[in-house]
Order: C-alpha cells, then sequence, then structure tokens
C-alpha cells in the first residue's frame, strides 16, 4: 500500500531520486581506531549542535558542511533561526552525522508482520520482503529503496480496519493479504502481478484490490501501468483511494524519470510528474495530498529547474520562518550546491587548495549562496571579493568573511580590526572576530595587544566559547606566553570531543567503556611539539615540578623529563626529577636509586636503559591527546612501546596546523617567546636525542655496550632478553634487524644456560 | 668384494632414500606450487590495478579495461546484537561495458550493541556475501571486515563458510590491516586468494610498514604478497611492480586521477 503523507518517505525518495550528487564523501579508513582527543573540530562546529543553531557559533571554520554555513550565516545577519528552524536543521544535522537516511527497513517489516500475524492462517513463516529492489542493466549493481516506511503502515492500517470489518478469519480478509503479500513480494525481485476481485465481492474488497494491482505494478517498476490504474482509480467516485490516486500516478511519472537509465531520458516523465502534481495541487478535493505532492513538487524542481530552485530556496532559507518545511529546503539547498559545485564541501570539508568549478552568475546574487561560496572558498580571490563585499555593505557576515581570510600585512587589516573590536561580546560574530583579530595583531608584530585582547577575553568571555573555539584562544595565547606558568596553563586543554575518527568525521564517542572517563584534559600537538622540540630539558624538568599541571600531564612530564635527562646524561636535572618520578610511579623507585649510585656515565646509561627496558611506557617526549593506554610495565598490544626517532603525535591537532605528519615535522614551529633565548640549547638537545634513533636501537646499543665490558652483572644477561623484545613490540628502522641480532647473539653466545637466553628464540627486523 | 659390494648397496640405499626424500619434497612442493598457482589464477584475470568504488556516484566510464578493473562497493552488511543489516549499493555506478568488476562487501559491527557472532548470524552473513557472486560480470569478491581479535575467530569461520558456498572459479580476496600481514599473521592458512594489505589511514603501523617497503622486506602472511591497497592521497614508495594494486579514492574518481596511478607503472 502506499500513503501520501508520510515526511520519511519524502526524504528517503529525494534519497533515491538525488542518487547522482549525495552522500557521503570521504570514507572509511582501515584500523585499528584508537580514542584521541580532537581539541579543535574542523569538520563541523562543536556539539551539541542546538547550540550552535541558537548562534553559539564559535570560530566559523570554512571547511566545515555547508549547512553549518547556512545556520552561522542567518545567526550573523541578526535574523536567527527560530526554534522551529533551529530544531529543523539541527535534525537535518543528526540525520547525515548518523547516517540516519539509511532505512530501517528490519523494524517496518517486522510491524507489518506483526499485524498479518493476526489473519487466521497467517502467523507461520510470513514471505520475505527486501525493501530494496536491483536496478536493470547498466544500472545492475545499484539497487533502490523500492518500498518504504509509509509502505507497510498504510498496510498495517489498512488490514487492522478490514480485519475489524470482515473478521480475522473472513475469506476477504485472507485473499486481501494474498494480495498484499504479492505487492510486497515486487519491492525486491518480484515481478508478480495481482488478480482482480471477483465482481460479486464486496465494493470495500474490489477498490482495494485495484488499488493493490496498481500498486503491486508500482513496485515492480511497470510505471506507465500502475500510472493507468491510479489514474483509473482516481475517477471512480465509489473508491475510498480516489484522493491518493491521482498523487500516486504523479508519483508514479516521478519514479520513472528519476530512474531512467539517462538523464535525458526521463526529463518527458518528471515533466509529466510536474503537470500531474501541479494538478493535484489545483484540486481542492485532493487537500489531503497537498503537502505531500509539494514536497514531490520541490524533488521534481530539484531535477528539472535546477538553477530557478536553488534561487527560490536561497531566498526563502534567508528569511525567517518563510519555509514551510525548513529541513528540507536545507536539505536540497546544500544537494543542489553540491552539484553544481561539485562533492567537495558538504560533510567532508573538501579539498581546500582545488580552485571550486564557478556557481552560475544567476545564482551569485542571492546573498545567502553568494556568502557561503566565498565564506567556504580558500582560493586568494575569496580574501578580495570579501573585503569588497565587506566595504560596501558593512554587515556582520562579510566582516567575518573579509577578517577570516585576511593578513597582518594584507590590505583592510586595519579597517577591519577597528571594525572589529567594535562588535558587542555577546555577538555570535565575537569568537571568530576575536580569534582572527589576535591572528592579524600576530602577523603584525603587536604581541602585546594581541595578548591583551586574549587576557580579557579568556578572563572574562570564556563562557562565549564552545570547546572549539576556546583550544583555538588558547594555542595563541600559548604562543604568546612570556613564562613558563603562562605557557602551562595554555597548553593544557579540554578536547572538544573523544573520538576514535574512523571515517574521518570527527563522530565524537558515546560513553562507553572504552572511553577514558577522567581525566579529561590533555595536550594538543602544538604544546607537545613545543615540549618535545622546542623547550630544553631543564625546562621540561621544572615544569614537571609546577603545580600548574594536571596529574595526568604532570606524569607524563615528568617520565619525559627523566628518561630525556638520562639519554642525555644531564645527571643533575635527571637526579632533580628522580624524587618527583619515584613519587609518582613508586614501581621505578629501585631503578631510580640504582640510577643515582652510578657513577660513571656507561653506568647512568645503563641504569636508565635497563628501567626503559623494564618499563615499556617510558619515553623521552610528552604524548599529545590521551596517550598510551596500557600501564607503564605492560607491553601495548598495539606496539606504542619506548619510543620512535621522532616525538609522537595525537590524531588531530589545531585548525591552523598541518595534519599531515610529513608535511608538520618539516614546518617550522611557532615558538612561544620565553622560549625564544634557550633555542639554540633546545635544538642541541633534540638534535642529540634524535641522533640515538629509535627506541629499541638505542636500548639494544645500550644493553650489548654494558655486557660486553661488566659481563659479570647480573642484569646484563636479562637487559639483552629485553633489548631483543623491545625489537620486536616497539618502533623499528632499518637499524632495528643489526642491534636485534647482535644483542640476540650475544646472549647466547655468554649466557647460553640462563633462563633469559632460553626465553630468547628469535631476534626482529 | 663383500665389503665392495656391500659398499654398493649402502651407496644405492642411501642414494634411493636422498632420491625419495628429494622426490617426495619436490611432489610435495608442487603440490603446494600447484595449489597456489589455482588460488592465484583467479584473480589472475583481473587486470593490474582495481579502483574501489565506494558508496558515492562513481563514474568510470573512461577507464580502459585491460589495464583497469574495479572493485565496488555492492553491499554493506552491519551486525548488531543478534541481528544483520543488509544494504545494498544505492549510488550510481557508470562503467564500460568490458569492465572487469570484483564484487566488495563491507562488514561492520556495532560498537554498543555488540553482535552475538553466532553460528545463525555467520550463515546468514555468509549466505549474502556469497549471494554477490551471482551478479552480473562478477567473477571476483572481497570481504572488508576490520575484525577486531575477539571478532577474528567468526571472521575465519565466516571465511571458511563463503568460501564452500562460493562457486569454485570464483576468486576469494578479502582486505587486511597491515598489522595481520606482518606482524600478527592469522591469515595464511585461510581459504582466500589474496589478501590485499591497506596501506593507507594505518595510524600507529605507519611508519614501521612504510620502512619495511622501502628495504624491500615483504609481508609475512604469504596470502599478502600478491596485491597492495592504497589511497590516492597517501603515495607509497617501494612497491613491487607486478603486484596488483587496489586504490581507494577519498575523492571523486576522475580521468587525470586515474592516469596518475596508471602513469608510474608504464
Amino acid at each position: 500500500m502506499i500513503r501520501t503523507n508520510s515526511y520519511k518517505a519524502f526524504i528517503a525518495l529525494a534519497l533515491i531520486i538525488s542518487v547522482s550528487f549525495m552522500l557521503p564523501r570521504r570514507t572509511e579508513a582501515c584500523g585499528p581506531f584508537f580514542t584521541d582527543a580532537i581539541f579543535v573540530y574542523s569538520k563541523h562546529p562543536d556539539f551539541p549542535l542546538e547550540k550552535f543553531a541558537a548562534g553559539k557559533i564559535g570560530v566559523l571554520t570554512p571547511s566545515w558542511a555547508r549547512s553549518y554555513l547556512v545556520a552561522a550565516y542567518r545567526n550573523l545577519s541578526g535574523n536567527p533561526l527560530s526554534e522551529t528552524e533551529a530544531k529543523a536543521i539541527a535534525s537535518v544535522w543528526d540525520d547525515r552525522l548518523n547516517n540516519r537516511f539509511e532505512s530501517n527497513d528490519e523494524q517496518w517489516i517486522k510491524s507489518w508482520t506483526e499485524v498479518r500475524k493476526k489473519v487466521s492462517g497467517a502467523a507461520a513463516a510470513p514471505p520475505p520482503i527486501n525493501v530494496y529492489r536491483n536496478r536493470e542493466k547498466p544500472h545492475e549493481y545499484e539497487s533502490f529503496l523500492n518500498c518504504q516506511q509509509d509502505a507497510f503502515q498504510n498496510a498495517a492500517a489498512t488490514l487492522t480496519e478490514r480485519i475489524k470489518r470482515f473478521g480475522a478469519d473472513n475469506e476477504a480478509t485472507r485473499g486481501w493479504l494474498a494480495a498484499q503479500d504479492k505487492v510486497f513480494a515486487n519491492c525486491g525481485l518480484g515481478n508478480e502481478t495481482v488478480d482482480p476481485a471477483k465482481a460479486d465481492q464486496d465494493a470495500l474488497i474490489r477498490a482495494d484490490r485495484a488499488y493493490q494491482i496498481a500498486a503491486a505494478n508500482f513496485y515492480a517498476t511497470r510505471y506507465d501501468e500502475a500510472t493507468r490504474q491510479f489514474d483509473a482509480i482516481a475517477k471512480d467516485a465509489s473508491s475510498p483511494w480516489r484522493e491518493k490516486a491521482a498523487y500516486l500516478a504523479a508519483r508514479s511519472m516521478l519514479r520513472k524519470g528519476s530512474l531512467a537509465d539517462k538523464d535525458e531520458e526521463g526529463r518527458p516523465a518528471l515533466a509529466d510528474a510536474e503537470a500531474r502534481l501541479n494538478g493535484v495541487l489545483k484540486d481542492k478535493s485532493a487537500a489531503a495530498s497537498h503537502h505531500a505532492a509539494t514536497r514531490l513538487l520541490n524533488i521534481v524542481g530539484l531535477r528539472l529547474h535546477p538553477e530557478e530552485k536553488l534561487h527560490q530556496i536561497a531566498h526563502t532559507l534567508n528569511r525567517k520562518d518563510a519555509s514551510t518545511d525548513f529541513k528540507q529546503d536545507v536539505w536540497d539547498y546544500t544537494i543542489l550546491l553540491d552539484k553544481f559545485l561539485g562533492d567537495g564541501s558538504e560533510e567532508s570539508g573538501g579539498t581546500e587548495t582545488a580552485a571550486k568549478p564557478k556557481l552560475p552568475a544567476s545564482l551569485t546574487s542571492d546573498e545567502l549562496t553568494s556568502w557561503v561560496v566565498t565564506f567556504e572558498d580558500a582560493q586568494p580571490a575569496a580574501a578580495a571579493t570579501s573585503l569588497d563585499h565587506w566595504e560596501k555593505s558593512k554587515t556582520l557576515p562579510w566582516l567575518v568573511a573579509a577578517i577570516s581570510k585576511a593578513s597582518g600585512q594584507g590590505p583592510g587589516a586595519s579597517a577591519l580590526l577597528s571594525a572589529a573590536a567594535a562588535v558587542d561580546h555577546n555577538s555570535p560574530a565575537f569568537p571568530s572576530l576575536t580569534y582572527h583579530s589576535v591572528r592579524l595583531l600576530m602577523e603584525s608584530n603587536r604581541q602585546n595587544e594581541a595578548r591583551t585582547i586574549l587576557d580579557k577575553t579568556l578572563g572574562s568571555d570564556r563562557a562565549q566559547f564552545p570547546p572549539s573555539a576556546l583550544n583555538l584562544l588558547l594555542g595563541q595565547r600559548m604562543i604568546l606566553a612570556q613564562n613558563l606558568e603562562e605557557f602551562l596553563h595554555a597548553a593544557q586543554r579540554v578536547p572538544a570531543g573523544l573520538s576514535d575518527d574512523n571515517d574521518g568525521r570527527e563522530i565524537p564517542e558515546e560513553d562507553s567503556k572504552d572511553t577514558p572517563k577522567q581525566p579529561l584534559i590533555y595536550f594538543d600537538r602544538d604544546a607537545t611539539n613545543t615540549f618535545n622540540r622546542a623547550m630544553p630539558v631543564a625546562l621540561i624538568d621544572e615544569a614537571a615540578s609546577s603545580k600548574t599541571l594536571v596529574a595526568n600531564l604532570r606524569k607524563d612530564v615528568t617520565q619525559a623529563a627523566f628518561v630525556r635527562a638520562a639519554i642525555l646524561d644531564d645527571r643533575a636535572t635527571a637526579n632533580h626529577i628522580s624524587g618527583l618520578l619515584g613519587d609518582i610511579y613508586p614501581q621505578l623507585k629501585e631503578f631510580l636509586a640504582a640510577y643515582q649510585k652510578a657513577s660513571t656515565p656507561e653506568a647512568r646509561r645503563f641504569a636508565s636503559a635497563f628501567m626503559s627496558l623494564k618499563f615499556p611506557g617510558l619515553r623521552p617526549y610528552v604524548t599529545a591527546g590521551v596517550g598510551r593506554t596500557s600501564a607503564l610495565e605492560e607491553i601495548d598490544s598495539y606496539r606504542d612501546n619506548y619510543w620512535c626517532a621522532e616525538p609522537p603525535a595525537s590524531l588531530s591537532g589545531p585548525a591552523y596546523q598541518d595534519s599531515d605528519e610529513a608535511k608538520a615535522s618539516t614546518k617550522k614551529l611557532p615558538t612561544p617567546e620565553f622560549l625564544k633565548p634557550s633555542q639554540s640549547l633546545a635544538a642541541t638537545q633534540y638534535a642529540a636525542l634524535s641522533g640515538f634513533g629509535t627506541g629499541p636501537n638505542y636500548l639494544c646499543q645500550t644493553a650489548i655496550a654494558w655486557a660486553e665490558k661488566n659481563p659479570a652483572d647480573p642484569r646484563a644477561p636479562e637487559a639483552l632478553h629485553l633489548a631483543v623484545r623491545s625489537t620486536r613490540y616497539g618502533c623499528t628502522d632499518d637499524q632495528t634487524g643489526k642491534w636485534s641480532k647482535a644483542a640476540y647473539d650475544m646472549l647466547h653466545r655468554n649466557y647460553p644456560n640462563t633462563n633469559w637466553a632460553k626465553a630468547t628464540k628469535y631476534w626482529f627486523k | 668384494m663383500k665389503q665392495s659390494f656391500r659398499k654398493l648397496i649402502l651407496i644405492v640405499a642411501g642414494a634411493s632414500v636422498v632420491l625419495a626424500v628429494v622426490a617426495l619434497g619436490v611432489t610435495r612442493n608442487r603440490s603446494l606450487l600447484h595449489r597456489e598457482v589455482i588460488a592465484s589464477g583467479r584473480l589472475e584475470r583481473m587486470p593490474p590495478v582495481m579502483l574501489w568504488a565506494w558508496e558515492r556516484p562513481v563514474d568510470l566510464r573512461f577507464i580502459n579495461t585491460e589495464k583497469t578493473g574495479v572493485a565496488f562497493l555492492a553491499q554493506t552488511i552491519r551486525l548488531s546484537a543478534g541481528e544483520i543489516a543488509v544494504r545494498p549499493r544505492v549510488q550510481p555506478l557508470n562503467l564500460p561495458e568490458a569492465a572487469k568488476v570484483m564484487a566488495v562487501v563491507r562488514v561492520e559491527t556495532d560498537a554498543i550493541k555488540k553482535p552475538t557472532l553466532s553460528s545463525g548470524q555467520r550463515e546468514t552473513l555468509a549466505v549474502a556475501i556469497a549471494g554477490m557472486a551471482k551478479l552480473s560480470r562478477v567473477a571476483n569478491i572481497q570481504i572488508d571486515f576490520d575484525a577486531t581479535q575477539s571478532e577474528r575467530a567468526f571472521y575465519r569461520d565466516l571465511i571458511i563458510d563463503v568460501r564452500r558456498k562460493l562457486p569454485d572459479a570464483t576468486g576469494l580476496s578479502i582486505t587486511a590491516l597491515a598489522s595481520w600481514c606482518t606482524y600478527d599473521d592469522w591469515l595464511s592458512d585461510l581459504p582466500i586468494d589474496e589478501a590485499v594489505p591497506m596501506l593507507f589511514r594505518m595510524a600507529g603501523d605507519a611508519k614501521d610498514i612504510a620502512r619495511r617497503l622501502q628495504s624491500g622486506d615483504d609481508f609475512i602472511a604469504a596470502p599478502c604478497r600478491h596485491s597492495y591497497g592504497i589511497s590516492t592521497d597517501e603515495p607509497r614508495a617501494g612497491l613491487l611492480p607486478a603486484r596488483r594494486l587496489y586504490v581507494f579514492n577519498p575523492d571523486a574518481w576522475t580521468e587525470d586521477a586515474v592516469r596518475a596511478i596508471l602513469e608510474p607503472r608504464k
């Protein structure tokens, strides 16, 4: 049975019809995946998105999907979304982020089957139903959602009514069900035809049967036949299906046009559908189908007159409560923009540097479209366009666009800064304007002014900022730090979300047993890069001693300070930090004592290496994000053990950092101001540390060197065994095999009868 | 004389034993070799470059069908508690008539409502997967399932079931996490024609795998030595040119994108 007034059915149909320009954009990556912190979302605003819809838009990002930019534009232009509109657009985001466009057909069929069971003799083994139907050649690898939720709901309602009227054991009811089973058999592979009712049967049964015959043809993709039959029903004044039939005839034509092999082949059927739907809307007696017909007419318009439709929707979306179906209009608008501009922006964030196709000139006259397209455009010309628009209009949306694309030394920077400073702190533009004002000031070497703005904002307007926006400001404040305490305050941050980001869409995880509960304050990559590459070890020691850091970060900084100092043989620093490290990890005390007792550089080096071999979680680096989750003394199942030649990185980083590891490692890091005098020392230490190579290589070499000179040390065979183990479970490079074999050979040559040798059956490369 | 005779007998006997052992070895090796040839033979019909066509509109009418084939996502199957949801491809896929195609199934498990992984669930899943072989012109199928440690036994049994249900001539390929091919091999005795090592989005394994490839180290798991899975946005060095490439594109396929893959293989 086909019903007329199901909103979800329209969404589903719109999706089927819009198959040529549909989601998703970027698809799944390979695992394994680990939960990590996202400090700044780049694909969408912060959750809950309802707050964004309500005007808390944070720092606007051009890589967000266009639907977010629509909401942002409305809020920036002083025309905030009404409560109804906010709910509607939040529902679009919810559907898209949760892949809600996928059907829940198991549930539809289950509900139908429950009602079906009430007919006598129908309880056992209901016929299987597949709601998807495979298309014919040349589209044989594609399917479409043929039977939608409303069909099952309508069938269930009709059957309930017929049971009530005729009884569950009545031949008329059983006949109705047998015909309906054939209708639903056609959802999938079936090509069933339904026989007409006998002339002497009840008039209602005969009318039902005529409707079922047309429906069976509709689902069997015999659209011309179905259209003729629905037309006939529409003319039958006695049929209870008469009112819907004209609409369903139009729907048959729409389906025919949408599923044509080629677009141009489908146009006549779509034009027919359009004419029929306009007819339905003019017919007052078909008022019950008007809402549904309007929706189908929109779908036809999307296919037949996309430019006109986009223009019309842009106009509607820009006026408060002008749309009767805001959700559908946002959906259609973004899909049409995808069609014109390619699929580079909606949902995926797109390719920032690639030039996008141009919109037809007629469409850029729409203020909303012009702003969305310019704001998301990363090309240099978009900066000039934005500035030009702002200079002419002096409106807030264009101020945000212009300042987002401006540079500190570029044209208009001074005027943009003045205009931004005059904007009220409660304005939805305030976070964007603050962030970019500070950026422009930093780019023009006006650090003090930038710091003043940040301190004022972080002090009194913090609540205005969603977590991503706050983290962006903290990133700026960290670079402007004048001392270690300021740096530490800005370096530790609350993530915007935790996610394994397995499909690149930055979907935060729901709470589960795998989600870290506490603590939820971590370092982002800009902070760890500073610790690992730009900070002398003595200063890392000082940071570890600071009470400013939260406990989990202090633990990490402390272990990094000791391991780094020990590798660099900075005895004073290592001894200084060992007390704190022992307090944090009492299991290390015995090994730290051995280190402190060691009197030569070689002995110290071996003592610290032996501790690292026993505790694979130790490393000379501070880790971004959630970090290593295995216990310090345990081997991590995913080889996050010991250390690599390069510092570890988190899944994400601030939007202004390069997410590409290779590029990020060669990019010049912005250095916090207070560290500038110590850059030479930091660089020397970092170079020395990198020179030791990956952890397992260093540990093997140290164990071998020690065992060679101190063969009687009882730790020597164990160290060699653990060194070989480190080459299996740790970070390796092209030298690792050589060192693994050397440690293995020495163990078996010098200590052949020890349990350590017996436990070491292989070496690794 | 007797001693000489004994020596002769000993030599003949010794030689016979050696010959027998060698012959047995040769036979065994031949047997293994034969099996491997048959296994990889199913996939030899496929072109040297296969483009993954995921659930998005894909137009590849421009490809040279001798050099390039298409591994298209035919269905996505989600396991959740005791349920199985099968979603066929709904996005357009336009191909040349002569395109050589492989049907791919993506298997996903619900992280919240953990699947029961029952034998009934496995049977339904195996039927749905093997059913892809009935699609027109589909000579081989591929399973994409990032099975976790706890799902591995289920996946192993599933592969065995699918192989049993497939026509003998239909090749069975699976995608493999790089770790499965290197330090966590559980693939070697599976009845598969290949396991495609996925050399992109590798998280923690990325540097180690890159180093292995560049230093010429091969994968430990034998099924991983037929092909590579790469992505257009993560260039990989050190790949052996004789192996088939499966290529993922996070953006839309274009002629330029395909040319960029084929050019270095000329």
